[in-house]
């Protein structure tokens, strides 16, 4: 089974480009485009990582972690944001870790290939 | 058939003879300078700085160094499994700060310059980091097109980085062991450069940011979320562009990769756009009097704006006026009143409503920018009135 991931993000160009990125790494990907979709997505299926921006309308990335934690799903989340000083803000919404923006996607993948659940992805 | 540019050399090293027929103009005009500043054709290696010398150097262009690595690194990958290509990083000087490629092009003994390296016209001829500084743009370098015959091996593709003033303050290169230049590159090269004046730009925005904090003259708070959508631009802007350069390592096809720099393009012209009103918003500077488009420089602020109105549930609305309407005004005093006029709104708009703004044409020469603000829930919409002097004939210089 591949490996799958969520990708959550209001920015619709972002999220292209992380999918087709990590689609040409072998994971199966989709995503959502704020946090109420986002949680309706993982109320509904299983996933391997979730990428979830920090700062996005409705409900903030933080918000969408803390409230996934509260329903019991401990699927591994890797919070992305441009904001300084929210390593505390992650760790207590029950994100996995954090990654501050710039960052390049050799960071990110890395990232989330050490936070998935054990999975495959399909060779690319 | 011999190569016109290694006819070329041989005849300027054999009788000093210079020959414009036989080399790219361009190339000519460097070989011109080369040939007027005394540097030798003969040189088989680089002139490099005392090593302490080269250490403070690089201490002193830290910021630059620092900007540039991320795109360095991209554009080292986007030549793919030609492992004799490197990105090269030189101060407005010509002195290389920084190399980044594979091993045995960077710091091989065949290798490109080394940082420390005086690749200026007058010391190393024609190059692919001193001729594009002498010419303020992009130029290329092909092979025996190098004045100096220790650089015939190389072929350089070079650009000129600005400062947010459009000072010159370095140059990017890509080398290669290749005879011949390649189209992509650059491409991703101008994109990269861009990327690094962008870079520049945040760290000049990030500072002035921490000066208005401490001035306390605006809220901390909004100042921050205002950066972290700048930061998203930049941020993305960044991404593109190494996922372009990786695209074109991997030889996925072009149009991806042409695709990933439009998006590239597109993020960073944001980002400037931004960041120039950011500037005007921070700055405690009064600057001349200009000619502004009203509705550019409100779209503008509402871009600013509009992942701070999104999180707080406000969509905000441009009216735009039925015919141009241009003030003369203080570019920076205008932001502030029209970015506080918006704040005002948000306010009064109180979550989940809905804030307009349009401009129009008053009485005696006078303009008028109205904000009104529908609270989602019931009461009366507010309004606030910005008045400026419309500028009757200045022709139009800046949004």
């Amino acid at each position: 089974m591949m490996c799958k991931l969520l990708i959550v993000d209001d920015e619709a160009d972002f999220r292209f480009l992380l999918s087709a990125e990590f689609a040409d790494l072998g994971w199966d990907i989709d995503e959502a485009v704020d946090g109420l979709q986002a949680l309706e997505k993982l109320a509904r299926e299983r996933f391997d990582a979730v990428i979830l921006d920090y700062r996005m309308p409705r409900l903030s990335g933080a918000e969408v972690c803390q409230k996934l934690r509260e329903a019991g799903n401990d699927v591994p989340v890797v919070l992305v944001t441009a904001a300084t000083g929210v390593e505390q803000i992650a760790v207590s919404a029950g994100a996995t870790t954090f990654l501050g923006k710039p960052f390049s996607f050799d960071e990110l993948c890395r990232i989330v290939s050490n936070v998935a659940r054990p999975c495959q992805p399909a060779p690319s | 058939m011999t190569n016109p540019a290694v006819e070329a050399h041989r005849r300027y090293v054999s009788v000093g003879k210079l020959c414009p027929e036989l080399l790219r103009e361009p190339v000519f005009r460097a070989w011109e300078r080369s040939h007027v500043s005394g540097a030798s054709a003969r040189r088989l290696k680089a002139v490099v700085l005392e090593a302490n010398e080269t250490e403070r150097l690089l201490s002193a262009e830290e910021p630059l160094i620092r900007a540039a690595k991320p795109y360095m690194r991209a554009l080292s990958q986007a030549a793919g499994e030609d492992h004799h290509y490197a990105a090269m990083l030189g101060d407005s000087r010509a002195v290389v700060l920084d190399v980044v490629g594979h091993e045995q092009n960077a710091r091989g003994p065949e290798g490109v310059p080394v940082p420390g390296s005086l690749l200026a016209e007058s010391v190393s001829g024609a190059n692919g980091i001193g001729s594009p500084l002498a010419e303020g743009g992009y130029v290329e370098i092909i092979g025996p097109e190098h004045f100096v015959e220790g650089f015939h091996l190389f072929t350089c593709q070079g650009i000129p980085l600005r400062d947010p003033d459009g000072a010159v303050v370095g140059v990017i290169c890509v080398s290669g062991r290749r005879p011949q230049m390649v189209q992509r590159l650059r491409e991703i090269l101008v994109c990269a450069a861009r990327g690094m004046e962008v870079e520049l730009l945040r760290s000049r925005i990030e500072e002035d940011v921490k000066r208005v904090v401490a001035t306390g003259e605006l809220d901390e708070a909004l100042l921050e979320k205002l950066r972290q959508d700048l930061v998203q631009s930049q941020a993305a802007a960044r991404l593109e562009v190494e996922l372009a350069a990786k695209s074109l390592g991997r030889s996925r096809p072009v149009e991806y990769a042409t695709k990933l720099l439009s998006l590239a393009q597109r993020s960073m012209d944001s980002f400037q756009r931004q960041g120039a009103l950011w500037r005007d918003l921070v700055s405690r500077a009064r600057g001349a009097s200009c000619v502004i488009d009203l509705d550019a420089r409100l779209a503008v602020l509402a871009e600013l704006l509009k992942t701070e109105a999104a999180t707080s549930g406000i969509t905000i609305e441009i009216e735009q006026a039925d015919e141009g309407i241009s003030v003369l005004a203080d570019p920076q005093k205008l932001s502030r009143d029209l970015f506080r006029a918006f704040l005002f709104a948000f306010d009064a708009a109180q979550g989940g409503g809905l804030v307009r703004a349009r401009a129009r044409r008053g009485a005696d020469e006078q303009a008028e920018v109205r904000f009104t603000a529908e609270p989602s829930s019931s009461g009366p919409p507010a309004v606030f009135l910005v008045k400026l002097p419309v500028s009757s004939s200045a022709p139009r210089v800046g949004s």
